[in-house]
């Protein structure tokens, strides 16, 4: 077994109120390992501390205990622009909303430019040929480039993050429910870009969502959260085909599929087994 | 042009047109007004409009016209200070206090609290009565009184952009807070500032006019709306209404115009935001 | 019961025309459920809206919209009001925005009760608590006392429903009712809707974007892309034979979780 490329140890997290029953332990002594070239997916609902999990390991967030490694290098706990600008040169994020994912004044190509100016020491010149290129892996063409955010469809834009996550060459990149807000036949496209993309770069993914469905397609390994920790683990197949814990289970009988009916009593039971 | 026509609307038309005409007034007083409007004439006291003076003249028997002229550029030059100076410093504050966040963010909001607490023109009336009625004075203090408004309202939106996807990528490649801020979070704040700037102008306008007719502001014999309309006052008992109400008239038509073609692009600004 | 007859809608955008939905027809029979399948942009909200007369300002429609035989684009003032107060409801996707987050819950449905339905104050106080038992909230004295923002998305849902079918009306309309829910709770709240549809009988025009979602509670499904029907049939027939590549396409690109389901499924008929 090779060394994980990401490699999360006791990894704590809580959010303080004004009131101390206000706070919130969103990721609880959470450990995960990923191995290079693979995509893990993290699934939960909301509350799950997925979210903070992610932000966490990019350096959005401090963690209060436990450590982040990262290509076998220990990340520092507390960012600062020059460990990120490092950081970033290893991993990039893909943020959900294709919306706000880039500055809608600003003609899309600049969000890549942004990254290429940051982390290579390319010219304009040769930059702008590197955004072409770029464009091109993610399934643009080249008029998109001078393109501003409201003249793209949500898929589009998606592409343009995948694109600037492309720009500083990382080995891991994070997806936070990076095909959630688009409609299933662009989510499709884009599940199979990013499969691609990884398989041609060699790159490891790992994939924050709530979908299930999203998980059995893109995923070789799961783990599942339920309020701040990991109640399974397991490869995809493990996991979807023989769930072990109870709440995977209320997943798996909530998702909806062909021939499907929402059955309370079900939900009820299962409810009161993981309460138990 | 035309974009911009159709984004006013009728109405927003005929109001910039307005505004125009005042500020080209005041930029071309020197240049159009038939006469000086601090020098009247005794023999020349309370004429009704006639050809001569279109506006007719005043107790001293200076033409109003042309002091409706000048009085537009010291009616917008105070109101153009307060602006310029909140909107850079109420931008400036709002944004690194955004942008630092954590103690920063709860110092600077304190600060703005106590701010708060002063009326404005009570605050305005204390810097005059250590500094000395002018019209500069008047403008700062009112600015000073202003800015925790504007800074409060752009520190709200901008912290609503900061946590977007747009501004925590670069935040993500190490790029430094000020690239950010001047790249990605002003100019998507900009349409918020503007309408800040057009409301604030109507209101400075109007209080500066209120200092100035209270002999605050700007002094006699220079020519200002607001001075006007006090000035009026003695006349208006006597039965000559017409520096006052005119005067009055122009405060009121200015504050009017720039206040809906801020609503309107303000408003559109912040529909094209949502779709 | 609802008759929906070559509805067509434009809306002027700049100076142009754009088609939204074009000649789109459907029926819903009392006691019903239809779903309206399609993706962003396929104007499966907008033939809702247009039930309601509710479309935007800007809008050209042209079709007519019957409801129990009633014209509902001739309905004007007080029958236009009646006809959205009594004959149909709509359960909205965010209950947030339905909801006045100043009001306590209990003022929600009463007030609901007796502006629409004229129903006295101190009965529809009583009639709230059943509403609530019926759709599945346990701990109703705690929720009547409520505020929206002390909820959770997924009870103020059963809330929104609660007050949906509080006048029994003739026609459930429901858009996106659990995009906005995680999926325990929206199949949780899905199983509450159906059942208290069948219990009351009421018709219901389901829109949502996820196929399988509408299979489970709906009779029949018409898909719907770029403001036109496809194809439309029963859930078994379009899942086992979609013959608009549009279908297959929306079919393929969720391949469901079928594994753990399909190992269940062996064990539940094993027993």
């Amino acid at each position: 077994m090779t060394e994980a490329i990401i490699s999360v140890d006791q990894l704590t997290k809580t959010f303080r109120g004004k009131r101390s029953r206000d706070s919130v332990t969103a990721v609880d002594a959470v450990s995960i390992a990923v191995q290079p070239g693979t995509c893990l997916a993290v699934v939960g609902e909301s509350g799950s501390g997925k979210t903070t999990l992610a932000r966490i390991i990019v350096g959005l967030e401090t963690a209060d205990t436990g450590t982040v490694k990262l290509g076998g290098k220990t990340v520092a706990r507390r960012a600062n622009r020059r460990t990120l600008r490092a950081r970033a040169r290893e991993i990039q994020m893909v943020f959900q909303d294709p919306q706000s994912s880039l500055n809608r004044r600003l003609r899309v190509q600049v969000a890549v430019d942004e990254v290429l100016r940051a982390h290579t020491p390319l010219n304009a010149k040769q930059r702008r040929a590197r955004c072409r290129e770029l464009f091109e892996q993610v399934g643009l063409e080249a008029r998109h480039l001078d393109a501003i955010p409201d003249e793209l469809s949500g898929g589009q834009r998606q592409r343009v993050a995948i694109a600037r996550a492309l720009a500083a060459e990382p080995s891991i990149i994070v997806l936070d429910e990076a095909v959630a807000a688009l409609d299933v036949t662009v989510q499709a496209q884009i599940l199979k870009l990013l499969d691609e993309l990884r398989r041609s770069k060699g790159l490891t993914y790992l994939f924050i969502t709530h979908d299930l469905s999203v998980v059995q397609m893109i995923a070789d390994e799961v783990v599942v959260m339920r309020r701040g920790s990991i109640v399974e683990r397991g490869t995809t197949a493990q996991v979807l085909g023989d769930p072990q814990h109870p709440y995977t289970q209320l997943l798996l009988e909530c998702a909806p599929r062909p021939g499907w009916k929402p059955k309370r009593g079900v939900i009820r039971a299962l409810r009161e087994e993981i309460a138990s | 042009m035309k974009a911009l026509a159709k984004r006013l609307g009728p109405i927003g038309v005929g109001a910039a047109f307005i505004f125009a005409i005042v500020v080209v007034g005041a930029l071309l007083a020197p240049l159009i007004a038939p006469y000086d409007p601090t020098i009247g004439s005794v023999t020349q006291r309370f004429q009704g409009p006639s050809l001569d003076h279109l506006f007719g003249t005043d107790q001293a028997g200076r033409d109003i016209f042309s002091r409706i002229l000048w009085g537009a550029r010291s009616s917008l030059v105070g109101p153009l200070i307060v602006v310029a100076v909140t909107g850079v410093l109420g931008t400036g504050i709002a944004l690194t206090s955004v942008w630092w966040g954590g103690a920063v963010d709860s110092a600077i909001s304190r600060v703005l609290d106590l701010l708060f607490a002063f009326p404005n023109l009570l605050l305005a009336m204390l810097a005059i009565a250590v500094f000395g009625p002018s019209l500069t004075t008047a403008a700062l203090a009112l600015s000073i009184s202003y800015i925790p408004y504007t800074a409060r309202v752009i520190r709200s939106m901008a912290l609503r952009e900061r946590n977007l996807a747009y501004v925590r990528s670069p935040q993500l490649q190490g790029i430094s807070g000020a690239v950010i801020t001047a790249r990605h979070l002003v100019p998507n704040v900009a349409p918020l500032i503007i309408t800040g700037a057009t409301i604030n102008f109507g209101f400075a306008m109007i209080e500066i006019a209120a200092l100035s007719f209270l002999g605050l502001a700007v002094q006699p014999p220079l020519a200002d709306w607001g001075l006007m309309v006090s000035n009026g006052q003695q006349s208006l008992l006597k039965g000559y209404p017409a520096e006052s109400m005119l005067a009055g008239l122009f405060i009121v038509l200015t504050v009017a115009s720039l206040g809906y073609i801020g609503e309107r692009l303000g408003g559109r600004a912040a529909a094209g935001r949502r779709s | 019961m609802l008759d929906v007859q070559n509805l067509s809608m434009t809306i002027m955008i700049e100076d142009a025309a754009v088609p939204i939905l074009r000649d789109v027809s459907l029926q819903v029979a009392a006691g019903e459920s239809i779903g309206l399948v399609g993706e962003s942009g396929s104007g499966k909200s907008m033939t809702l809206r247009s039930i309601l007369r509710i479309e935007p300002e800007n809008a050209t429609v042209s079709g007519r919209i019957t409801l129990d035989g009633l014209d509902v684009h001739s309905l004007r003032g007080e029958a236009l009001r009646r006809m959205r107060a009594t004959d149909v409801a709509m359960i909205a996707q965010n209950p947030h925005a339905v909801l006045n987050p100043v009001l306590p819950v209990e003022r929600y449905l009463i007030e609901g009760m007796h502006d629409a339905q004229g129903v006295p104050r101190r009965q529809a106080r009583l009639r709230a608590g059943e509403l609530l038992e019926q759709v599945g909230i346990e701990r109703i004295d705690l929720v009547l006392g409520s505020y929206p923002h002390q909820l959770s998305g997924g009870m103020l849902q059963r809330v929104v429903i609660a007050g949906a079918i509080a006048g029994e009306p003739k026609l459930l309309l429901a858009d996106e009712p659990t995009t906005a829910l995680d999926v325990t709770t929206q199949a949780e709240v899905m199983a509450i809707l159906d059942e208290c549809r069948r219990e009351l009988g009421m018709a219901m025009l389901f829109v949502t974007h996820d196929l399988d979602l509408a299979a489970s509670v709906c009779d029949r499904i018409n898909v719907m892309k770029d403001g036109e029907i496809v194809e439309r049939g029963v859930p078994e027939q379009l899942r086992d034979h979609p013959e608009h590549p549009y279908t297959r396409v929306l079919m393929e690109s969720r391949p469901a979780t079928v594994m753990w389901a399909s190992n269940r499924e062996a064990e539940v008929a094993h027993d």
